[in-house]
């Protein structure tokens, strides 16, 4: 395994572990200098309700990290009902924004098949950003780089950057700004189409 | 593309944390060997693109649903054709033709899907930070772990209880899910307060159908009928269980004649041959009149009445001077109308007459009672075609044994107001929650799937009574504006995620199974298996020491598994009820639906009473009671005849159709005023003044159940009346044109709301649909139209507890 996708699975680790749970004091110390912060774990308290806010409560500022969110489109069949009353015409087609859509069934396929299931004790959706990015260092680390390339071009890459770009614009939280606009640089070049990729980092 | 070289060595840097431990266990687990490169296996207890049937509650109506799961996912809803409640209400129109013409369900069944993935939903238990609560504060969540929110909750719960004041937790809950475990939880642990949803909804109309027929939810045969008269409801649009366009409509194409008393032009009004506008608040002195008339031109049933009522001499006498002209004074309906209509009514046979929401105000009762009394008059009770009393056996709640509670409700409910119904006043435990009245004051709310601040009349009150609270529990699927108020908010499920049994809105006995066609979307628990583990961590036994929540209540084994568990509390109560199953036995039915094949039966008053009930009963006077197991008198069960033969009779004090109640004389409402012997009209108390000259209404429509289903998306896509709509006249005097933003002000608030202009609305009043406004909820539901509870007072009906939510008076003017 080469040390260039060590390194690499690492910043996926990383930023899986940012989106997956609010960080602690001793994470927080580690990575302040990176997001050019400083006195981040002073400031724990506020940043658990920041992201709480941001990825867990409902609400005004909630942006939520799934790729069904962005992705999927829900389409009820005219099928639904038998009734002659029925007007099929009636039913929506195509409206996106709901979770849980076909990606979050295909990316746990997808996980399946690489070996790898959800922690019972993780309460969330296979499709949550830090599923998909832990996904992604987790083939590097077993130096499966094609299957990292094409879960990056048919799952991660389709929707993160949607969705880095509305954390980064939201004012709830200068943290996860920075941790949008990095992750969005970092992303930027793990997604590019050239075929140099693998010296990419 | 080639990252530069800085920023390569920088997140290399950042990298190399990985590797000190830092970051915790990641969330992907290795799978078993055995499974690793298998597909996926289907989730939900189904096979793939089966067809699970179910019941749906995206609205209390329960109406039968199909549920497809493909792929693990929900993909189709369709109607169940085994389920009544989403075809007819009278069983012999059921047997002959579902098969043929198909059941339906509403705009809100189809669009469940949307509600089970609403990205709005609670996912994870919440704690708040922000220890200030009110209206609009963010109450600063922190999402915390299963285990600190029930250790949190349950060392709340066990200190209340430790401190010997179990009394002083409220617990608020839906009417129809789960109710029963919540019921044995609070008996168990000692409060009396469990209350759940009815005083927002009907208490008025079953007091009103309690005091003439002894029955609290008579149904109307609309598709039997030949005359429809509607007071105050809009049952085309505001469905609840969804055969009622298809029974109404039915009941027209035989011949039916539909009228429809309502301020607002409903849907319903719109479908109908006649509309007639009415001022708020006097459905009362209209049905009274229109007695006058039949009595007046004899147009009684009076062979019936001679038989079957109580006091016809008192109600004649009383409404002898209720002449047309004087209702027109009061209604606003020409006198001459009042007499058609009266005629009408009592020459076709067989008629039936209604009222739902439309009655909640301060003469709601006694309208209701009146209106109801022109059923009596006329004979058109029990028979096809007119109301009839349910037979609703279905399963039974197996009580426990608890000890009694020595502390009265905190509303006092039942010492108070004489036609209480057991599901609590909401309105009353908010203002003394408020203003810290009551014979105590209440320390903690669990508040499952309800949302007080929009559903409780008065809303600056609740918001103050919910400050009070030392410690407040929302358990709910969407951040409902009470949610904001809590101090944990627990992620709940939708009803695609969880069992119940439903037996309501036909006229003979049927049991439709709602149960999980997908699990759970964040691994949450239902709400049953939250109460039973909240039941475990305390520790809560019967009084004979069993070990209730642990217990399966069909194998007497200790179970752990909460959804097992489960499982046999509901075949337990299906084994006791009427249908005599197991629950697995229930789900392989067709539709999942258990009907009795004895069907819809009319003149049940007509019964004889078997000589074997006969033998073991209590009589007193005229009437006859069963017996408890101690000998003593329990369930009144029928009457004696001057003939001596034993029927069932109506179970009211006499027997017989109360027109005349008198248990009611010397007897006090809950604001200690005499209460009226006869159905007396006597105006609402809130009257339009010089300063507040209109009268405001709400009312419901098929796109939205009460203030829950706002955020949902294929929902909102609906044509939505979220407007303030007004008589063309009456703007055109206020100088408000159509679209215009509006104040609607009451000496307790205002809110801003679009301009509807329409005729079809009484010129004295304006209206808008209830449930919008929200100011949380979700994104789609949030500042979309006006919530008019900010406008109201909050009181109850003296006699019923009903929220008096249709009494308010307004002054109206551009913004």
């Amino acid at each position: 395994m080469s040390t260039e996708f060590e390194g690499k699975s690492g910043v996926y680790f990383l930023f899986s572990r940012l989106f997956r749970e609010a960080p602690d004091p001793s994470l927080l110390n580690k990575i302040e200098s990176f997001f050019e912060a400083t006195d981040l774990a002073d400031k724990v308290e506020e940043i658990v309700v920041e992201y709480t806010s941001l990825f867990v409560a409902p609400g005004e500022y909630s942006i939520p990290p799934y790729e069904s969110f962005y992705c999927d489109a829900l389409t009820i069949d005219a099928s639904t009902a038998d009734s002659p009353y029925f007007q099929p015409l009636c039913m929506p087609t195509g409206m996106k924004g709901f979770i849980y859509g076909s990606s979050a069934r295909a990316v746990g396929k997808i996980y399946q098949e690489g070996g790898f299931e959800l922690d019972p004790n993780f309460h969330d959706l296979p499709d949550h950003i830090a599923c998909e990015l832990e996904f992604v260092g987790r083939l590097y680390e077993k130096g499966k780089r094609e299957a990292a390339r094409n879960f990056l071009k048919n799952h991660l890459g389709r929707w993160a950057f949607n969705f880095l770009n509305n954390l980064e614009k939201q004012d709830r939280s200068v943290f996860y700004q920075r941790v949008a606009k990095s992750l969005g640089n970092f992303l930027k070049f793990e997604c590019a189409s050239e075929s140099k990729f693998v010296k990419a980092f | 593309m080639k990252m530069p070289e800085v920023t390569r060595r920088e997140f290399l840097k950042i990298a190399g944390i990985s590797g000190a431990g830092i970051l915790g266990n990641g969330i992907l687990v290795k799978t078993a060997k055995a499974l690793a490169g298998k597909p996926i296996p289907t989730e939900g207890p189904s096979e793939n693109g089966k067809w699970i049937p179910s019941c749906c509650h995206m609205c209390g109506g329960t109406t039968g649903i199909m549920c497809q799961v493909v792929d693990g996912r929900l993909a189709r809803i369709k109607p169940n054709n085994h389920n009544p409640i989403g075809f007819t209400n009278i069983s012999d129109d059921f047997f002959a033709n579902i098969q043929k013409e198909g059941a339906v369900i509403c705009p809100k069944g189809n669009a469940g899907i949307m509600a089970l993935y609403d990205p709005d939903r609670v996912k994870q238990p919440l704690r708040r930070t922000n220890p200030e609560k009110g209206i609009g504060v963010d109450p600063r969540w922190k999402a915390i772990s299963w285990e600190e929110a029930y250790g949190e909750i349950t060392a709340r719960l066990k200190a209340l209880r430790d401190a010997g004041e179990a009394h002083k937790l409220l617990w608020f809950s839906e009417d129809h899910c789960f109710t029963h475990i919540q019921d044995d939880f609070c008996k168990l642990f000692g409060s009396p307060n469990y209350s759940m949803h009815s005083s927002n909804c009907d208490a008025g109309r079953k007091a009103s159908f309690k005091i003439l027929m002894g029955d609290e939810r008579p149904l109307i045969d609309a598709i039997n009928s030949k005359y429809m008269l509607i007071f105050g409801w809009n049952p085309l649009s505001a469905t609840k269980f969804s055969h009622l366009p298809r029974i109404i409509t039915r009941g027209i194409e035989r011949g039916a004649r539909l009228v429809i008393v309502d301020p607002n032009f409903s849907y319903t009004a719109s479908k109908a041959h006649e509309w007639v506008p009415i001022r708020p608040g006097t459905d009362g002195a209209l049905a009274l009149a229109m007695a006058h008339v039949i009595l007046r031109d004899g147009l009684q049933d009076q062979p019936f009445i001679d038989e079957w009522t109580a006091g016809f001499e008192e109600f004649k006498k009383y409404v002898s001077d209720k002449t047309p002209a004087w209702a027109e004074e009061i209604t606003t309906i020409p006198a001459e109308r009042i007499e058609r209509l009266a005629r009408e009514f009592a020459t076709t046979k067989p008629a039936l007459v209604d009222v739902w929401s439309g009655a909640h105000h301060t003469n709601g009762v006694y309208a209701g009672w009146a209106i109801g009394a022109l059923a009596a008059l006329t004979g058109n009770i029990e028979k096809p075609g007119t109301l009839l009393s349910p037979e609703k056996k279905g399963n039974k709640h197996v009580e426990v044994d608890a000890p009694k509670i020595s502390y009265p409700r905190f509303d006092e409910g039942k010492e108070r107001f004489p036609y209480f119904h057991k599901s609590g006043v909401y309105p009353e435990m908010m203002n003394r929650l408020a203003k810290g009245e009551g014979p105590y004051q209440p320390k903690m709310a669990m508040v499952i799937f309800q949302n007080l601040l929009m559903e409780v009349v008065g809303t600056k009150t609740v918001e103050e009574a919910l400050k009070k609270l030392e410690f407040i529990v929302v358990v709910d699927t969407m951040m409902s504006e009470t949610a904001e108020f809590a101090d944990i908010v627990i992620p709940g499920t939708t009803y695609l995620e969880r069992y119940d049994l439903n037996t309501h809105w036909v006229t003979w006995p049927v049991v439709g199974l709602r149960q999980p066609v997908v699990k759970p979307l964040f691994g949450q628990p239902t709400e049953y298996e939250f109460v039973c583990e909240l039941g475990r961590r305390l520790g809560l036994k019967e009084g004979n020491g069993n070990d209730i929540f642990w217990t399966g209540r069909m194998s007497g084994q200790r179970i752990e598994d909460k959804t097992k568990w489960y499982e046999e509390f509901l075949s337990k109560e299906l084994k006791e009820g009427e249908p005599k199953i197991t629950l697995e036995e229930l789900k392989a039915l067709p539709g999942a639906t258990w009907v009795s094949t004895k069907g819809t039966r009319y003149n049940k008053h007509l019964d004889v009473i078997p000589e074997e009930k006969l033998a073991d009963a209590i009589t007193e006077g005229n009437l006859i009671f069963s017996k408890k197991e101690d000998g003593s008198k329990d369930k009144q069960i029928g009457m004696l005849k001057p003939d001596g033969t034993a029927v069932r009779g109506f179970f009211t004090p006499s027997g017989k159709l109360e027109l005349y109640a008198a248990k009611h004389v010397d007897k006090k409402d809950a604001e200690g005023n005499p209460l009226q012997p006869l159905p007396v009209y006597e105006p609402r108390k809130w009257q339009p003044s010089t300063e507040y000259p209109l009268f405001l209404i709400n009312w419901k429509e098929a796109s939205q159940t009460h203030s829950r289903t706002q955020n949902n998306a294929f929902l909102a896509e609906l044509k939505v009346t979220d407007g303030l709509r007004i008589n063309t006249k009456t703007a055109a005097k206020l100088g408000i044109r159509n679209g215009d933003w509006v104040w609607a002000e009451s000496p307790y608030g205002k809110v801003k709301a679009k301009a509807e202009l329409t005729e079809g609305i009484h010129p004295e009043v304006v209206g808008t649909q209830h449930g919008w406004g929200h100011w949380a909820m979700g994104k789609i539901a949030k500042g979309r139209g006006a919530h008019t509870g900010f406008l109201a007072k909050t009181i109850a009906c003296p006699l019923s507890g009903q929220s008096l939510n249709k009494e308010i008076c307004v002054r109206v003017y551009r913004v």
